[in-house]
């Protein structure tokens, strides 16, 4: 499939990036020509110097063969444009990035066919949606939901003292045998393996765990959690992402404080948030965090716009007591090391950018697909069409290729955490986690 | 938790006399009945709380709020000032409505991020600021609670 991706920056460059390694054939346009080498020499991709919005330069980027338009810059307007001005090639599936939250406030305002936009992205209020699971599922790294949320993945570290450190998969399912929670990958010493039944859980793996919904309480037990419930989150920054998540918050009424370090972005804020304390100061004083009782909070969010404050904010957090932590790290390079120094779980615009797109990017039987920080790791859901090889098989038979496994299978409102005598069928949505090498392998198995 | 629980009739004064900032603190510490040096105490400690940025939330309401060993439980007072008093608060408007929060540093119960959370909700509804401008009396702000602070 060929893809025009609007705009080099963290988000486009990323996309870009997910895209490729999906075998598809992209083309990036931005007006900076450094941005644009940057990306040339990085990725395998084509690139063009011009704006989006006008339909010469997308002329040059090969919109007319395209199928899907990607207006991704940081500037709401310019993407909007950039749909508009490809709204006459046919069979074209555009998708523009808008952030704005005047945009979504009234339906007036955004009517996306108007603007010939298909498909509306927000990443900021994707990454609070994100942070929300997060909170709610206190002890896990990554969250990533299929079937409407009735399929969990979520990532998680072994606690000292958890019930399955020191254990092996193949015991465990015999123990747990009736609880529906499946260990899909195991993240250890920097490399992600698929498990088998002889690995042996250490305290401080990473792991991915598939369960139901109902179940995560369960999954969150045997990693050494206790489940618990978020009353007082205390939120930094003034961002598009900190406005999201305090909106939610108070929708799930939660008691939320939200510190501002920029006195007019304090302000409005705190004339649109009606149920959140916002305040004015400065998010890595430690004493102002102390004072402010961080320690007592349930959860603690660092989103400010500059990652060095974020992480240094949440140690503090962390040290005071804060009983989760969660960072907004820009950085790739960072998101490991926010691990190493004992932060629970970090969130990225970038990443949830790009899981927000790659959603809409449908390639024949592909309904859905999560990435996670951190890892080249992919879980994708396929519909099983009547072309499937492996259709009415069961999953011993089917022989699924080594570095992937099937998470879950999602018949109708049933799902199943599968184990090998469980069949495929025509139809099925099913959940595969798949290393990068087996991602290829694993698309045959799901023809459209 | 129900806000009224923790309102004393005698820590509520609807006639601020004071005109400025540090002096409403004062004031606003004075309710609390503590002795001298318990006050001296408090005085640096909410100075400092509100140096690192004012808690004038907007929309005419500050919330004053530290923890302090001279307090064994947590204590609240509210003061009123019809005339408004510059307060450095976050829309740089006057404030009329001041809510003091002095909590032990460490509480059992550990009451103090619930009742400033309470406080400022109950503040930010809609109604409140108007409500509280009509009080004539004492009681008729722990009625305002009873009816709203829950």
């Amino acid at each position: 499939m060929h893809v025009v991706v609007v705009g080099a920056g963290e988000v486009g460059y990323h996309v870009a990036d997910r895209l490729v390694g999906l075998q598809h054939d992209v083309v990036v346009v931005d007006v900076e020509p450094r941005r644009l080498e940057y990306v040339a020499n990085h990725l395998d991709v084509a690139v063009v110097e011009g704006s989006g919005t006008s339909m010469a330069t997308l002329e040059e980027a090969g919109i007319q063969k395209a199928a899907l338009l990607l207006a991704v810059t940081n500037v709401d307007e310019v993407n909007l444009v950039t749909c508009m001005s490809a709204r006459e090639v046919e069979a074209l599936t555009t998708v523009a990035r808008v952030s704005n939250p005047t945009f979504y406030r009234d339906a007036r305002n955004l009517r996306p066919a108007a603007f010939g936009v298909d498909v509306l992205i927000n990443p900021e209020r994707e990454l609070a949606l994100e942070t929300v699971r997060l909170l709610k599922t206190t002890a896990a790294t990554d969250v990533a939901v299929f079937a409407g949320g009735a399929v969990q993945l979520l990532g998680l570290m072994v606690a000292p003292g958890a019930p399955v450190a020191g254990r092996r998969l193949v015991d465990l399912a015999a123990e747990h045998g009736d609880r529906p929670i499946l260990t899909v990958a195991v993240e250890r010493d920097g490399a992600t393996i698929v498990p088998r039944g002889d690995t042996e859980i250490r305290v401080g793996d990473h792991l991915f765990v598939a369960t139901k919904a109902g179940e995560v309480a369960t999954a969150l037990e045997l990693v050494g959690y206790q489940p618990a419930t978020v009353r007082r989150v205390m939120v930094t920054g003034g961002s598009t992402e900190a406005y999201y998540l305090s909106h939610l918050l108070q929708q799930h009424r939660v008691q939320t404080t939200l510190l501002i370090e920029d006195r007019q972005r304090a302000q409005d804020l705190a004339e649109e948030l009606d149920k959140v304390l916002v305040l004015h100061g400065d998010a890595t004083d430690v004493e102002l965090l102390e004072l402010e009782g961080v320690g007592g909070a349930d959860g603690f969010v660092a989103l400010t716009e500059h990652d060095e404050i974020n992480i240094l904010s949440s140690l503090v957090a962390k040290r005071a007591g804060a009983r989760q932590v969660i960072t907004l790290v820009n950085k790739r390079d960072y998101i490991p090391l926010a691990r190493h120094i004992g932060l629970d779980a970090a969130v990225s615009p970038r990443l949830s950018a790009a899981n927000a797109i790659l959603r809409h990017v449908r390639r024949g039987s592909v309904t859905r697909v999560a990435t996670f920080e951190g890892s080249d790791a992919e879980a994708i859901a396929f519909t099983v069409s009547p072309a499937s090889p492996i259709a009415g098989k069961s999953l011993a038979e089917a022989g699924i290729p080594a570095g992937a496994i099937v998470a879950a299978i999602v018949r109708g409102t049933e799902v199943v955490v599968p184990r090998g005598h469980d069949r495929i069928e025509v139809g099925d949505s099913v959940v595969v986690f798949t290393l990068p090498e087996a991602a290829q392998a694993v698309s045959e198995y799901f023809p459209a | 938790m129900h806000l009224r629980e923790f309102f004393a009739p005698d820590a509520i004064s609807l006639a601020l006399h004071a005109t400025e900032k540090d002096e409403i603190l004062k004031e606003l510490i004075g309710l609390l009945k503590l002795d001298e040096k318990s006050d001296a105490m408090l005085y640096k400690m909410l100075k400092r709380r509100e140096n690192l940025g004012s808690t004038g939330i907007g929309r005419g309401i500050a919330i004053p709020h530290c923890r302090s060993l001279v307090v064994q439980r947590l204590r609240v007072a509210y003061g009123r000032k019809p005339e408004g008093v510059d307060f450095r608060a976050i829309d740089e408007k006057p404030v009329y409505n001041f809510f003091l929060i002095v909590a032990p540093p460490l509480e059992v119960s550990n009451q103090y991020l619930p009742v400033l959370g309470k406080i400022a909700q109950f503040a930010k509804e809609p109604e409140v600021p108007d409500r509280l401008e009509s009080l004539r009396a004492p009681e008729q702000f722990l009625t305002l609670l009873d009816e709203k602070g829950a």
